[in-house]
């Protein structure tokens, strides 16, 4: 079938939505399906041939964050036209209430909507004030998917209904089959960081108050940090800040790498999670997770079952799982085999089976004659 | 030993004159405060009202639908009543987010919803600039050395200037 795939975010700048709008684009590629991509992004760096960018994108700020998004006049008639050439079966918009092209191409399809929830916030105010307008544009979604329980409860409080929960895609083989970085593992056990640094809600300050304790008890451990921004150790004391290696961002494939030669991935974020995405990495990559007790942390990690949780924001508590696992292998050994199992869940080939079977859904019913799948 | 008692009158009497002078000239400091005071308080409410103003023309402007794409609505709707509903520390920063979202979209340029926000948002440039006006003179009486070594400010709060993004749209 002929899927137009709908990105709010410029496809330049990395992110968990550009990121999951590309593998599926490319996996539905793959199953033989006729995909198009439309998102903002720079015309003047080189996109897939199946990506349409829609314009320059402009930083706004919006839920609490700055987003880069194209909308206006011009961004709706390049839209419109997209949607006609396309001709598609089924339009796939992700986070549709954003002031952004998503938002705009649902406004003007035609063909049933499929639409991804990815954010678990949603500001009451501007749902209750503007829904007298957006309401019309909102009720045009055929099937709406949540991508983690707390989006879900997000989007019942302010738009009720029931809708679906297909979490986000994971490529599992390339996290299981990388192959760990010796530098990474030895001297002694690691503990591995990813995420903003300069993002106090990533939580890296907890982690790094929660270290020093942590030596005490395993003196020879290394906290490695990866990830955009930079890195402020002056809350450190001498001895411990010898102990931390800061790496910068890294790669797709060293990400993978680094996580798979972690003794324990440790998760420190302090709120704002929908998701996840990176603990799903680490489990796929083999290394035991410790984790903030967010809702969706706690939701990937079974309550508990396939890592340890923490109190969020707690560097006490987090030092202490940290530790725990650190002198249990056995406990290790037992986390790592269970995440491996649960983590197949999110491989993006039973995630595409779900998605399809939410576009065959909307679908009208003479549609279901006839087309190749 | 005639002339000691006049010269302690004259003394004392110069020095009552000197205490009475002094005396008037603070109570008419403390006076001269007090009204910039107030008029500090009445421009911040002028403020409040001028900036609430602009963001319901903007919200108004935003459910009229007059914005053309729904995408500029959910973001002019959304700053709008982000700014009416943050207090103290965000209320001027979520200001400046609303008069960045304004700048961003295209607005219409007649109508009467367009013409509310563009009245509301001049209103709202002079109301600030009023506000810290008065602001600034207040300081620069309550910074002199007469003020706070007689306590003429009371336990009036020093009034602070705002600052934020204000740029008719």
């Amino acid at each position: 079938m002929r899927v137009g795939l709908v990105c709010p975010y410029s496809l330049d700048v990395p992110g968990g939505v550009q990121n999951h709008v590309s593998d599926l684009a490319q996996v539905l590629t793959g199953r033989g399906h006729d995909v198009g991509v439309l998102a903002p992004g720079d015309e003047d760096v080189e996109h897939p041939p199946h990506v349409t960018v829609v314009g320059r994108a402009v930083p706004v700020r919006y839920n609490g964050s700055v987003a880069r998004v194209a909308f206006g006049p011009r961004v709706a008639a390049r839209t419109a036209k997209w949607l006609r050439d396309g001709g598609f079966d089924v339009l796939h918009v992700h986070e549709p209430v954003s002031p952004s092209v998503s938002l705009v191409a649902l406004w003007a399809a035609e063909v049933p909507v499929v639409a991804t929830f990815h954010s678990a916030h949603l500001r009451s105010r501007t749902m209750s004030s503007l829904a007298a307008v957006l309401r019309p544009t909102i009720e045009k979604i055929s099937a709406r998917i949540a991508v983690s329980e707390s989006a879900r409860s997000t989007l019942v409080e302010h738009l009720g209904g029931d809708p679906v929960v297909i979490p986000n895609g994971l490529f599992c083989a390339d996290f299981s089959q990388a192959q760990p970085r010796v530098r990474w593992q030895q001297p002694g056990p690691t503990i591995v960081f990813l995420g903003r640094t300069d993002e106090p809600r990533k939580g890296l300050d907890v982690l790094l108050q929660a270290f020093p304790p942590i030596l005490e008890r395993h003196p020879t451990t290394r906290l490695l940090v990866a990830g955009h921004g930079e890195v402020d150790l002056s809350g450190v004391p001498g001895d411990a800040r010898r102990q931390v290696e800061v790496l910068g961002q890294l790669s797709d494939v060293d990400r993978a790498r680094l996580l798979s030669s972690a003794t324990v991935y440790v998760a420190p974020q302090v709120g704002g999670e929908s998701f996840g995405i990176v603990l799903v990495e680490a489990m796929a990559a083999g290394a035991p997770v410790a984790a903030s007790a967010l809702p969706a942390f706690r939701s990937v990690l079974a309550d508990g079952e396939l890592g340890v949780l923490f109190a969020a924001g707690d560097s006490t508590d987090c030092g202490r799982a940290v530790s725990d696992l650190l002198s249990d292998s056995s406990i290790r050994e037992r986390l790592r085999h269970s995440a491996a199992a649960a983590v197949l869940r999110y491989d993006w080939s039973g995630v595409t089976d779900d998605i399809v079977a939410v576009y065959d859904t909307v679908l009208p019913a003479g549609r279901l004659w006839g087309r190749d799948r | 030993m005639m002339g000691g008692l006049p010269l302690l009158a004259v003394v004392v009497t110069a020095v009552v004159i000197l205490l009475l002078v002094l005396s008037i000239w603070m109570v008419w400091t403390a006076n001269r405060l007090d009204k910039l005071h107030l008029r500090c308080e009445a421009a911040k409410a002028t403020l409040d009202q001028a900036a609430i103003r602009r963001s319901v023309a903007a919200q108004e402007l935003s459910l009229s639908g007059v914005l053309g794409d729904p995408a500029s609505t959910l973001l002019v709707g959304d700053a709008a009543s982000a700014a009416q509903e943050s207090t103290d520390d965000h209320r001027w920063l979520a200001e400046s987010d609303l008069t960045a979202a304004l700048h961003l979209v295209e607005l219409p340029t007649n109508g009467p919803q367009a013409a509310q926000l563009s009245d509301a948002a001049r209103r709202l440039t002079m109301a600030r600039r009023i506000h810290n006006d008065v602001v600034a003179s207040t300081l620069a009486l309550r910074s002199r050395r007469r003020v706070s070594w007689f306590h003429l400010a009371g336990h009036a709060k020093a009034p602070s200037m705002v600052a934020f993004d204000d740029r008719a749209p």
